[in-house]
C-alpha cells in the first residue's frame, strides 16, 4: 500500500512536470518519450517541492489536499490550453531499430544493472549517510511534523544544519510524505535515487543526437560506472540532484547553440535556475556558465543571436532563483564566508592552496573513486589542443575551470581553521567533483568520438 | 612516417578503445562487489519492517532513541552530558560525541536536545554519554 502511494506521488511529479513542459514546448516532434519523461520528473519536482515552501511560507497547513489542488489546477489549466496537442511526443523512435549489435545491448544490459542496483540498495535501507539526514532529511522531518517552515523555530533549533541551504529538496521530500502519511526513509532515497538515471537518460540522449547509439551507450555505461556517482546515488545525498540539473542546464545549453531552436535555450536556463535551489553550488554554477558564455561570444564565431543568449542564460536562472534570495536576506539565513582585510588573502592562498591541490589531486587520481575518468579528461584535454574537434567544447572546460575556482575560492577564504578547513575539504573532495562529471564526460566523448559520429 | 588524417582517426580510435576497455575491466570489479552486496545484504534487508532496518543502521543505539522517545515527552528538552569530562575537541570521542547529539536530535524529534550548563535548567531528563564504558543513560533530573 505504502509503494502504492509512493508511485502515485512520482506519478503526480510526472503529471505536473509534463504541464509545465508541454506549455513550453508546443511541437510534436522535438522531444522523445523518454526525454520528456526525464523532464517531467526533474520539473514536476521543482514544482511539487516549490508549491509545497510557498504554501508554508503563506502560512498555509501543508496538507495533501492543498498540493494537489495545485497540481490538479495546472494539468487542467494546461489541458485545456492544448487541447489534443496535450498529450503529443514523438513517437518515431517507437518505429527505429535502436540496437542493432551484440555489443550495444551488453552495455545496455550493464546500464540497467546500475541503474536497478541502485534503486535496490536506496530503498532497502533508511538514511544512513551523515549529511542525508542531518543536513536535508531533518528538514523535511521538521516540515512534516510541523505541517509548516518554523523558520525561526528551526534556525535556533540544536541539530538543524545549515539554514541557509536552498529548500527545494527537503520541501519535496516533505511532500512524499505528506503523499504516504509518514516519515519513511527509504522511500525518500528511493526518489533521490530517479536523478541517478535522470542523468544517465539525459546524457544519453545528448549523446546520440550527434552519435552512433553504440557509442552513446559506451558513454552512458562510463557515466553510470562512476564509482563514486553509483556510490552516492543510493545515499540521498544532495550532490546526486544537483548534478542532474547541472547536466539539464549545460547539455540544453548546447544543444541550442547547436541547434539554435529557443526551446533548448529556455530548458537549459530553467535548470540552471531550478540548480540553484538545490544546493548553493548551483548558485555558482550559474556564475560560471554567464561567465562561460561571456567568453565564447566574445572570442568564438557562433551563428545565434549573442544578445539575446546571453540575456537569457543570465535572467530566468537568476528571476527563478530571486525568492529565495529574498528569503535568505529577510530571515538573515547567510553565512559568512569571508573575514578579515583583502590583503591577508594572500597569505591564505599561500598557507592553503597547496593543501587544497594535495588533497584534490590524490582523491581525483584515485581509481576506487573515479576509475579513470580524470586521466581520460587529461588525456582529451592535450588531444583537445592539439587537434580541437569541436571549438565550441571551449564551454564545457571553461565552466569546469570557473566551477572549480569558486570551490577553491571558497576553501582559501573560508574563516575556519587549518585543521577544520582540512577535514572540509576531505568531506566535500568525493563530492564536488561529482557535479562535474556530466561536462567532463562530455567534453571526453566530444573530443574523442569522430569515429563514432552518426551520419 | 607522414601522419594523415587517416592515421590520426586509426590512432585515435584506438587508444578511446584501450582506455574504454581499461575503464570496463575497472568497473567489472564495482558491478562484482554491487552484486555480492546485492545478495549477502540489500536482498536480506528486504525481509525486515522499518523498525528492524533502523536497528540495522544505528543497531542498540536506535533502541536507546526509542527508549528515551517513549520516556520523554514531545517537545520537551533532554541535556546532553559526557562523562566523566568533555572529551577534546577534534579527538575520536568527540566526534562520536557530536554523532550521537546530532542522530538523537533527529531521531528524538520534536523533542530538544541541548548541550551544556546553560541549558540544564529547562531539562528534565539528561541523557549521559560514559566516554570510558561507551554506554548511554537516561537519567531524570
Amino acid at each position: 500500500m505504502i509503494f502504492l502511494k509512493f508511485a502515485l506521488s512520482i506519478l503526480n511529479i510526472i503529471i505536473s512536470g509534463y504541464a509545465i513542459l508541454r506549455l513550453f514546448s508546443r511541437s510534436k516532434k522535438e522531444l522523445p518519450l523518454g526525454e520528456v519523461s526525464i523532464l517531467s520528473f526533474g520539473i514536476g519536482t521543482a514544482f511539487v517541492g516549490l508549491e509545497t515552501f510557498l504554501l508554508a511560507l503563506f502560512k498555509r497547513p501543508l496538507s495533501l489536499g492543498y498540493i494537489l489542488l495545485f497540481s490538479t489546477a495546472l494539468i487542467i489549466a494546461a489541458a485545456l490550453r492544448l487541447k489534443k496537442d496535450f498529450f503529443c511526443c514523438d513517437k518515431s523512435w517507437w518505429k527505429q531499430k535502436l540496437f542493432y549489435s551484440p555489443f550495444a545491448i551488453f552495455l545496455l544490459i550493464l546500464i540497467i544493472w546500475e541503474i536497478f542496483y541502485v534503486f535496490l540498495e536506496s530503498a532497502s535501507i533508511p538514511f544512513n549517510a551523515w549529511d542525508a539526514w542531518a543536513s536535508w532529511g531533518f528538514k523535511a522531518k521538521i516540515f512534516f511534523q510541523e505541517k509548516a517552515f518554523p523558520v525561526r523555530y528551526c534556525t535556533g533549533f540544536p541539530g538543524f544544519a545549515h539554514p541557509d541551504y536552498p529548500v527545494l529538496i527537503p520541501f519535496a521530500e516533505t511532500y512524499i510524505y505528506l503523499f504516504l502519511g509518514q516519515i519513511h526513509e527509504p522511500l525518500i532515497k528511493l526518489f533521490c535515487s530517479f536523478f541517478y538515471a535522470g542523468m544517465i537518460v539525459l546524457f544519453y540522449y545528448q549523446l546520440k543526437r550527434q552519435f552512433k547509439p553504440e557509442f552513446a551507450l559506451a558513454g552512458c555505461l562510463v557515466l553510470a560506472t562512476i564509482p563514486n556517482l553509483a556510490n552516492l546515488a543510493s545515499t540521498a545525498y544532495m550532490d546526486v540532484p544537483i548534478a542532474f540539473y547541472i547536466t539539464g542546464g549545460i547539455l540544453y545549453i548546447w544543444r541550442y547553440l547547436k541547434e539554435k531552436n529557443n526551446l533548448f535555450l529556455i530548458l537549459g536556463s530553467l535548470f540552471t535556475g531550478l540548480g540553484m535551489w538545490v544546493k548553493n553550488e548551483g548558485f555558482s554554477f550559474w556564475l560560471a556558465l554567464v561567465l562561460a558564455a561571456l567568453m565564447i561570444c566574445f572570442f568564438l564565431k557562433l551563428n545565434i543571436e549573442k544578445k539575446r543568449f546571453l540575456f537569457v542564460i543570465s535572467f530566468i536562472p537568476f528571476l527563478i532563483y530571486f525568492p529565495w534570495l529574498v528569503f535568505k536576506y529577510y530571515f538573515r539565513l547567510g553565512v559568512t564566508y569571508f573575514q578579515g582585510p583583502l590583503w591577508g588573502v594572500f597569505d591564505l592562498i599561500k598557507e592553503r592552496l597547496p593543501m587544497i591541490l594535495n588533497i584534490w589531486a590524490r582523491s581525483l587520481l584515485d581509481a576506487g573513486k573515479w576509475n579513470i575518468l580524470w586521466v581520460g579528461f587529461i588525456i582529451a584535454l592535450i588531444w583537445f589542443f592539439i587537434r580541437p574537434r569541436e571549438k565550441l567544447a571551449w564551454i564545457f572546460l571553461l565552466i569546469t575551470f570557473f566551477q572549480s575556482a569558486f570551490y577553491f575560492i571558497i576553501y582559501i577564504i573560508w574563516p575556519i581553521t587549518l585543521v577544520d578547513l582540512e577535514l572540509q575539504i576531505l568531506n566535500s573532495v568525493d563530492r564536488l567533483p561529482l557535479q562535474l562529471v556530466t561536462i567532463i564526460l562530455f567534453f571526453i566523448c566530444l573530443q574523442s568520438g569522430e569515429r563514432w559520429k552518426s551520419s | 612516417m607522414k601522419w594523415g588524417k587517416r592515421e590520426i582517426t586509426a590512432l585515435e580510435k584506438n587508444l578511446v578503445t584501450v582506455i574504454f576497455v581499461i575503464w570496463c575491466i575497472l568497473a567489472f570489479r564495482l558491478v562484482i562487489s554491487q552484486v555480492r552486496r546485492t545478495l549477502d545484504f540489500v536482498l536480506p534487508a528486504y525481509s525486515f519492517n522499518l523498525e528492524e532496518k533502523y536497528e540495522l543502521i544505528d543497531g542498540g543505539f536506535y533502541n536507546f532513541a526509542k527508549f528515551c522517545e517513549a520516556r520523554v515527552q514531545e517537545r520537551a528538552s533532554m541535556v546532553f552530558k559526557v562523562v566523566p569530562q568533555e572529551p577534546a575537541f577534534r579527538s575520536p570521542e568527540w566526534f562520536t560525541k557530536e554523532y550521537l547529539v546530532g542522530r538523537l536530535s533527529y531521531l528524538l524529534y520534536p523533542r530538544k536536545i541541548l548541550r551544556g550548563q546553560d541549558a540544564a535548567g529547562e531539562a528534565r531528563h539528561a541523557i549521559v554519554f560514559d566516554i570510558d564504558s561507551q554506554s548511554l543513560r537516561l537519567d531524570y533530573r
